[in-house]
């Protein structure tokens, strides 16, 4: 059976996975890119289910630097480079597990604009995206078919 | 959770009368570290003791937040010091309090759907200061929104009944009060006209019953005739595009994504025939726990209607109409979930993808509000319209220049919006190298770049070789009336920022603008 990771700020993507991708994957969950890089070690995975906003982390499992996102990005503003890097979290901890190897297929359950996806799958590879939790969908995707 | 948007009503709700955030779940209590594994002697005790009183006010303080309750603030103020949850709570009163004092001051401008965007930026970190609901209740009555003045006036005085401002808030309440006693007042009674001559009992039912009639056509007239459609809204009103880009936005995220998409997943899993209790189970708490489906639609489509100041009639909108009856079709499924089959399953199949239509018909409209392409073309009528400006032409200047390459970006601002920030920062720029002998040169120049996160930034220079000293606080200082601190304005209000630099020679110090890249597919802008 397929090894499937989700990376997610809470528990819907398992749930759903769990329930409805659980005949074709077997499902390991994380709340961080310190624990997928950690299960990525351990298990050989063959595809990722990611979130792209994570609100309800707190800042201090998150992938970027705020401080210095505020400097450069938002003038200053804490409060708004923090909230960037929440709503774009699944992003930057692609990038992260990207710079350690790890080039397994990853989905995102997300209507991204269609340049924005470009951006990502020039950055970060075999990278799809599903706009809604539509389960054949995302299987699909997950399995590059 | 469904958000319902009315600017209005939803700062009410937002500032503590019934809106339920999932803030108090966001922001959860900071881990306590890695728990110790000694044994019970005196110090490791106490350090426990110690711990577990911190995370007790931590969890009282977010559990009375929950509620909504105006003491909250102070419980979050009140962690002590010694406590590690102290100076996380502190940290995100303060950010919280930069987007509620935001709040307040778009709402003083009658901004009020950016307003909510601010207060619910707020509501997502920390409680509010109860001192604002004093200006808040100032701002509702300033507006002619007595009612919610008095709840907010009354909120303050029982959140800070000592505070500055009580005694004020307390005759500003009895005035409100006397006001609305007066409408009662049996005297006011007394004083209507005299009735006439009497009327047969016939002539009165037959007039009351035309009134009535004529009354309900009226009505069904008003009801379907007034308004525009969304797209008619979009294209006659690019004052409301805003508002309209943040309700599609929290429609297609609240109500298409998160619960019309397992529609799909009833459909597959019904005409397969094997669906489990676990899987209906699931699905049932998609499309039917809480707030029923068509309950839910409903609210975001008065949402729009209160939001838009009932310019929007979705009645008059053939793809409101079409997902409507798309929506109902699934509320029907509500009582029976399990053991549908054939036809019943194809029309759940039909109307999922015509909502899934109505998801891509909103997504299309999105990209549609609020885009400029800033290109060759725009740039030459931003100098041009500048030229023309009489101060402007009395400038002799050596450089007055644009780079910008070939290819075009989109930013979401409304072109009359970038064509104001752009002309007030280089006219600014213009008349600092006036007072040069030598060397005054004003360019504006165009970079992109890429971010981890996919996004692009667009970054706008205006370089100028003037003497004058600029910066960037002095930008965000800068009054309303001034050419600077409207660019300040209408810079922040498309999330954009403003700062100063230096800038290499011929130059002295460049503005920058950022915002970041519309990257919709570019050829769906142009209309």
């Amino acid at each position: 059976m397929k090894q499937l990771l989700i990376i997610e700020d809470g528990h819907e993507y398992e749930e759903f996975a769990r329930l409805f991708l659980g005949e074709t994957f077997t499902i390991h969950a994380v709340h961080s890119a310190q624990a997928a890089l950690a299960v990525l070690g351990d298990v050989a995975i063959d595809c990722l289910l990611v979130d792209l906003r994570f609100d309800r982390a707190i800042e201090a499992d998150l992938v970027g630097e705020v401080d210095h996102l505020s400097q450069t990005l938002f003038a200053g503003n804490r409060s708004q480079a923090l909230e960037y890097i929440k709503d774009n979290q699944g992003a930057l901890v692609l990038a992260e597990l990207r710079r350690a190897g790890h080039d397994q297929p990853a989905v995102f359950v997300h209507d991204f604009p269609k340049g924005k996806l470009a951006n990502l799958q020039r950055l970060y590879g075999r990278l799809t995206a599903v706009p809604s939790f539509d389960a054949a969908t995302i299987r699909a995707a997950l399995l590059e078919r | 959770m469904v958000r319902a948007f009315s600017p209005v009503v939803a700062l009410h709700f937002i500032l503590g009368m019934g809106w339920c955030f999932s803030c108090a779940e966001t922001i959860g209590p900071p881990s306590s570290g890695a728990g110790s594994s000694m044994g019970v002697d005196g110090a490791a005790g106490g350090q426990r003791g110690r711990r577990e009183s911190c995370d007790q006010q931590w969890q009282s303080a977010q559990s009375v937040w929950q509620t909504r309750d105006a003491q909250a603030f102070r419980m979050w103020r009140g962690i002590e010091q010694n406590c590690p949850q102290a100076a996380t709570a502190r940290q995100l009163l303060l950010e919280a309090d930069q987007w509620y004092q935001k709040g307040l001051t778009l709402f003083e401008n009658r901004d009020a759907v950016g307003a909510r965007v601010a207060f619910e930026r707020g509501a997502r970190l920390a409680p509010i200061e109860p001192n604002h609901y004093f200006r808040l209740a100032k701002i509702y009555h300033r507006h002619g929104m007595v009612e919610k003045a008095g709840k907010y006036f009354e909120k303050y005085l029982r959140a800070v009944p000592d505070g500055d401002s009580s005694e004020e808030a307390g005759a500003a309440l009895t005035e409100i009060a006397r006001n609305s006693i007066d409408v009662l007042d049996p005297d006011q009674s007394e004083q209507a006209p005299p009735v006439g001559e009497p009327v047969s009992t016939l002539w009165w039912t037959l007039g009351a019953a035309a009134g009535i009639v004529l009354a309900a056509i009226l009505w069904l007239v008003v009801r379907y005739r007034r308004g525009a459609s969304l797209t008619g809204l979009i294209e006659k009103n690019a004052t409301l595009h805003t508002a309209i880009a943040y309700l599609i936005g929290t429609m297609r995220h609240e109500l298409l994504k998160h619960r019309i998409g397992p529609v799909a997943d009833v459909a597959t899993a019904l005409s397969s025939g094997q669906i489990t209790p676990a899987q209906e189970a699931y699905l049932r708490q998609k499309l039917f726990a809480g707030i029923g489906i068509d309950t839910a639609w409903q609210m975001h489509v008065r949402a729009f209607e209160q939001a838009l100041g009932g310019q929007f009639n979705h009645r008059r909108d053939r793809q409101f109409r079409a997902a409507a009856r798309a929506i109902d079709a699934v509320a029907a499924f509500q009582p029976k979930l399990l053991g549908i089959s054939g036809p019943a399953v194809g029309q759940l199949s039909r109307a999922h993808d015509e909502l899934r239509r109505f998801d891509r018909f909103l997504g299309d409209q999105l990209s549609l509000l609020v885009r400029t392409r800033i290109d060759k073309p725009f740039a030459k009528q931003v100098f041009e319209e500048l030229r023309g400006e009489y101060a402007v032409s009395t400038v002799a200047l050596d450089e007055l220049s644009y780079e910008i390459g070939t290819s075009s970006v989109f930013i979401e601002v409304p072109r009359a919006d970038l064509m104001v920030i752009l002309k007030n920062i280089l006219r600014n720029a213009i008349f600092a190298v006036r007072s040069n002998r030598e060397n005054r040169r004003v360019q504006m120049a165009l970079h992109t770049e890429l971010q981890p996160t996919g996004d692009e930034v667009v970054r706008l220079y205006v370089r100028d070789s003037g003497l004058e000293p600029l910066t960037t606080e002095a930008i965000a200082g800068s009054d309303l009336n001034t050419g600077l601190g409207l660019v300040m304005a209408a810079v922040q209000r498309y999330n954009g920022t403003v700062e100063v630099q230096s800038a290499p020679a011929p130059y002295n110090k460049a503005v920058i603008v950022r915002f970041f890249r519309s990257l919709e597919e570019e050829e769906e802008s142009l209309r």
